[in-house]
Order: C-alpha cells, then sequence, then structure tokens
C-alpha cells in the first residue's frame, strides 16, 4: 500500500482539475463541435440540423478562391521564413562579435515585437499608403516605378502584408539565437581568428552550424505561427482583400462565418486549418524537449 | 584584396544594414508620436515634419471623445483577470506536473501543452455559437475564460519548467518537518519562483492587451471593446481621422513600453523559453 502510494499520488488530480476543466471547456469542446458542425447543414440560429456528408468540404474545396487562398498562405510562408531566418542569423552574428553599437542595434531590433500588432499594423498601413512614406522615399531615390497603390492592388497587397510581418517578428529571431549563441564557447571565434578566418567565414563554417536546431525549431514554429495567428494584420491592413487577394486560411474562416454568415463551410475551412497546423505541432514536438519536461 | 581591407568592408557593410533597418524602427516611433500631436490639416501638408507645437488635443480628445478611456480601462480589467486566474490555475497544475507522481503524466502534460499553439480562430466559431446559447457573449467572465484558456498551456509549461528547477532537497525536508503540499508550494515553491511568475504575468497581460480577434468577437458591445477592437474600428467613428488614430494607438502603446522598459529581463526570457525548449 506504502509503495502505491509513493509511486500514484491521488491528490494531483485535485491539483489539475481547474487546468483541464478550462482547457476542454476551451479547446476539447470546440473541437468536437467543430467536426460536428462541419458535417451537417446549418445556419447556425435555426433549430434544424439536417446531416450532408461532406457538402460543407465539397463548397470550399470547390469555391473558386480556396486555392487561391491555399496558395495565399504557402507564398507567406515561403517568403517570410527564409527572409526573417537569413537576416536574423546576419544580425545575431555581428551584434555577437561587438560590432560598433551592438547593444543599441540589439536594443532597437526588439522594439517591433513589443509594439501591439494591431498599432505595427496601423502605422505601416499609412507606411503603404499611395502617399505615404514608402512611395515618397522610391519617388525621392527616382525608383518610380516601385511606387505602387500597395493595398488597393491585388498584385501587392499579400506582399505589403509580409513586409509588415518580417519588419514585426525579425527581432524575436534574432533574440532567439542570440540566447543558443551565447552558449557557445567563445574560444571558437577566437581560434578562427588567429587562423585568418573573417567574420562571413565564421558566420558560415561556425555560427551557423552552432544555430542549427534552433533554426529548425524555429522554422517550425514559424511556419505554425503564419498559419494560425496573422488575424490582427489582416483585419486591420487588408480585410484580406483587394478580393481575396491576402485572405488566407485563418482569415477565410473568419469570412466564411460572419461575412457570408455560412456555419457549416466555416468550420470545414477551420478543420482543414486544424489538420495542417496539427501535422506541424506533432513535427515540433518531435523536434523539440518539451516533452522530456515531466516523466 | 587583403585581408584586413576586406574585414573594414565587411564592418562598412554591416553598419550600413544595421542602420538602414534601424531607421525604420526609429522612424515607426517618430511617425506615431510626431502625427498623434499635429493637426489633421498639418498631416495632410506634411506626415514627415515634426509638429508645429506640442499639441496634446488629440490624445485628450480620443481619451475623452473617443471612448478610448472606456476601452483602456475594459483591456486592464481584462488583463488583470486573466493574469490573477491564469496564474492560480497554472501554478495548482504545474505543482502536479513538476513534483507528484500519477498515471499518464507526461501524455496529460503534452496534450495540454500542445494547445498552445492552435489558432484561437479554429476555436472561436463553436464557442461563438456555444457563448451566444448560455449568455456569455459580450460579458468580461466569457472573454476572461478564454483568455485564460488560450494562455494556460504556456502558463503550464514555463511553471512547470521552472518549478522542476527547484532542489528537490528543499522540498523534502518541508516533508520530514510535516508540511502539507499546500504548505510546501506556499512557503517555498512560490516564492522561489517569483521570477518566472513575474515573467509569465507580464506577458499574459501583454498577450491579452495585443489581442484582437477575441474582443471582436466576444466582445462586440461598444461600451465593452477592449483597446485593440476600439482601435481598430476607428476609422468608423464621427470624427475619425488620420492623427486620431495615431493618437488612439499611442495611448495604447505606451503601457506597453513602460512595462517592457521596466521589466524587459524578464519579458525577453518569457518569451524566448517557449520557444527553445
Amino acid at each position: 500500500m506504502d509503495k502505491l502510494k509513493t509511486k500514484h499520488d491521488k491528490s494531483a488530480f485535485f491539483y489539475l482539475l481547474p487546468a483541464i476543466i478550462i482547457i476542454l471547456f476551451i479547446y476539447g469542446n470546440p473541437l468536437i463541435r467543430i467536426f460536428w458542425y462541419s458535417l451537417i447543414k446549418w445556419d447556425g440560429l435555426l433549430p434544424t440540423k439536417e446531416f450532408s456528408g461532406s457538402i460543407n468540404f465539397l463548397e470550399v474545396l470547390t469555391n473558386k478562391y480556396f486555392l487561391q487562398i491555399l496558395f495565399n498562405n504557402l507564398i507567406i510562408i515561403v517568403v517570410t521564413i527564409p527572409i526573417v531566418v537569413l537576416f536574423a542569423i546576419f544580425c545575431c552574428q555581428f551584434i555577437y562579435l561587438r560590432v560598433f553599437g551592438y547593444r543599441i542595434y540589439q536594443y532597437l531590433f526588439f522594439l517591433p515585437v513589443i509594439l501591439p500588432n494591431v498599432v505595427a499594423a496601423i502605422i505601416w498601413t499609412f507606411f503603404f499608403h499611395e502617399t505615404g512614406p514608402i512611395n515618397t522615399l522610391f519617388t525621392k531615390i527616382g525608383l518610380d516605378f516601385l511606387v505602387v497603390n500597395w493595398f488597393g492592388n491585388p498584385r501587392f497587397s499579400l506582399y505589403g502584408l509580409i513586409i509588415t510581418i518580417i519588419w514585426k517578428e525579425v527581432g524575436f529571431a534574432i533574440v532567439l539565437f542570440l540566447a543558443r549563441l551565447s552558449s557557445v564557447d567563445p574560444y571558437l571565434y577566437d581560434a578562427a581568428k588567429v587562423d585568418g578566418a573573417n567574420d562571413f567565414q565564421t558566420l558560415r563554417y561556425i555560427t551557423i552550424p552552432q544555430l542549427k536546431s534552433v533554426i529548425q525549431l524555429y522554422v517550425i514554429l514559424e511556419i505554425i505561427g503564419l498559419l494560425n495567428f496573422l488575424f490582427s494584420y489582416i483585419f486591420v491592413m487588408t480585410r484580406g482583400g483587394p478580393g481575396f487577394s491576402s485572405t488566407v486560411l485563418e482569415y477565410f474562416v473568419y469570412i466564411f462565418a460572419f461575412t457570408y454568415k455560412k456555419i457549416g463551410p466555416a468550420n470545414a475551412v477551420a478543420l482543414i486549418l486544424f489538420v495542417i497546423t496539427f501535422i506541424f505541432v506533432l513535427i515540433y514536438l518531435r523536434f523539440s524537449k518539451s516533452s522530456e519536461e515531466v516523466d | 584584396m587583403s585581408g584586413r581591407v576586406k574585414s573594414i568592408l565587411i564592418k562598412i557593410f554591416v553598419q550600413i544594414i544595421f542602420i538602414s533597418f534601424s531607421i525604420t524602427v526609429l522612424f515607426s516611433f517618430y511617425y506615431l508620436i510626431a502625427n498623434s500631436l499635429k493637426t489633421e490639416r498639418e498631416f495632410s501638408q506634411n506626415q514627415f515634419t515634426l509638429p508645429s507645437s506640442f499639441n496634446l488635443s488629440n490624445i485628450i480628445k480620443v481619451w475623452t471623445k473617443g471612448d478610448i478611456d472606456i476601452a483602456f480601462k475594459n483591456s486592464l480589467i481584462l488583463g488583470i483577470s486573466t493574469v490573477i486566474i491564469t496564474l492560480i490555475v497554472g501554478i495548482l497544475a504545474a505543482y502536479a506536473f513538476a513534483n507528484l507522481k500519477f498515471r499518464a503524466k507526461r501524455g496529460l502534460y503534452v496534450t495540454l501543452i500542445s494547445t498552445m499553439y492552435f489558432s484561437p480562430m479554429i476555436l472561436v466559431l463553436p464557442l461563438f455559437i456555444q457563448f451566444i446559447k448560455i449568455g456569455m457573449n459580450n460579458t468580461y467572465i466569457g472573454a476572461i475564460t478564454i483568455h485564460t484558456g488560450l494562455r494556460l498551456a504556456f502558463a503550464i509549461f514555463l511553471l512547470t519548467t521552472y518549478f522542476r528547477g527547484i532542489p528537490i532537497e528543499l522540498i523534502e525536508a518541508a516533508i520530514v518537518d510535516g508540511a502539507s503540499r499546500l504548505r510546501i508550494l506556499k512557503s517555498i515553491i512560490i516564492p522561489l519562483s517569483t521570477p518566472s511568475i513575474l515573467s509569465l504575468s507580464l506577458l499574459n497581460f501583454y498577450g491579452v492587451w495585443n489581442d484582437l480577434l477575441i474582443g471582436v468577437l466576444f466582445l462586440q458591445k461598444p461600451e465593452l471593446h477592449p483597446i485593440m477592437v476600439a482601435i481598430s474600428q476607428f476609422r468608423s467613428k464621427s470624427f475619425s481621422s488620420a492623427t486620431s488614430i495615431f493618437a488612439a494607438s499611442l495611448i495604447a502603446t505606451i503601457p506597453i513600453m513602460i512595462i517592457y522598459g521596466i521589466t524587459q529581463k524578464f519579458f525577453v526570457k518569457g518569451m524566448t523559453l517557449g520557444s527553445i525548449k
């Protein structure tokens, strides 16, 4: 009996209960409902609910904007992540090597991360305005062909969004990479210097290999983030437009539900987003050590 | 090209890149502050110059007539309540994960933690329908429950990680002295974990302050609008103008900047810990 008691602690249940109840209510319960709602034909208000099988999914998949929206998700990921990662590695290397003014740079580069998303989105909406700072700058330096109506033109609105996201995200990657680099033996850099390596060579042969594992984690985490946490930017900057040119799956759920008021298809999109995210979360958990925290 | 020249060229190149990015950051803040102090006419004439006079009338106007004061107060209520509830629930759960033994611990832990990564957008639709049915939409308690749920995984993760670092000898000594579980939690674990508790509270407050989605959907009545919703819908207000939007944005940014300024280290540590592990 005593042995059992040291092995399993019944009081653990009471400590965990409040957390489990809240998570079940906020995550468990809606997830089950998503599966259910995505399979029925229902406008969300009427009591009549009829089983409709795959009709909601068909409506989503045959929606003429669906492929474009998936493609927008893909573009955001494949453009944002390499730029953020490369720029962050570069900054990280030279801040680590204490380039002139590195303390100030380190401080400044993190400021966009702190700025509330909505505020950052508002500032950059003005930046991208037809007569805003960006177009003014292009005119001043004689690059008139780059002057475009960023958020009025479906060809550019997505890129306006991406530039804002990169600007906001890069500081976090720098801090993350620096934290890893600070545990690297500085002797490595000194030895390389003695051997005549310049700063780009140490970047290539020391910094990048040392950062490899943290970069892997960051990339997976950032894919999850870009799939799931862009609502504030899109809602403030483009509302998904013009047309659907800057709509992503996440925002499509919102449009289906609250503009079209179609509950079934909205849930079908939410379910698709859930499945895609779930795959990346599984990959992340495999790579990360978070599950080793408890045993 | 000799190695020395090359290394100087590299340094110049790095400075050019760093200064360029710094300018975008500094200019954003300058743009926000300068334009929130201008009159609408001044702004339309030139958005780059300093304001001709130090004129706080926009800020006073949005605060008193633009309902930003109410939104500010709403966000404070939401933020502080979420911070407190998340702390209590999170500490209890983290204690179980870090110090107690029970069945299916690891599975439960991983399941709870992985909720951290899913978009609130996936959940809000069923929750929205359910909240209307049970009358929890347009209530603080409804929004606070959602915020707590969304932030709990990270709280449990951060606290469990920290609690596990507390020397087991301290806890065993207390058990020998006959201290109860709750007493150990209260007088050993919590006092030793103040840095992580502080980090967590700051990040949770920041998260709620920063939120737009939950506010847009679950606090639709204007008198319940949290600050980010109030700002994002400013354009539709009768007197709305660019300078008022800047003034309101500035008001929303100041508390965050003050908190960050005072507690920089805790803030950054908490943020990075969640990703590295």
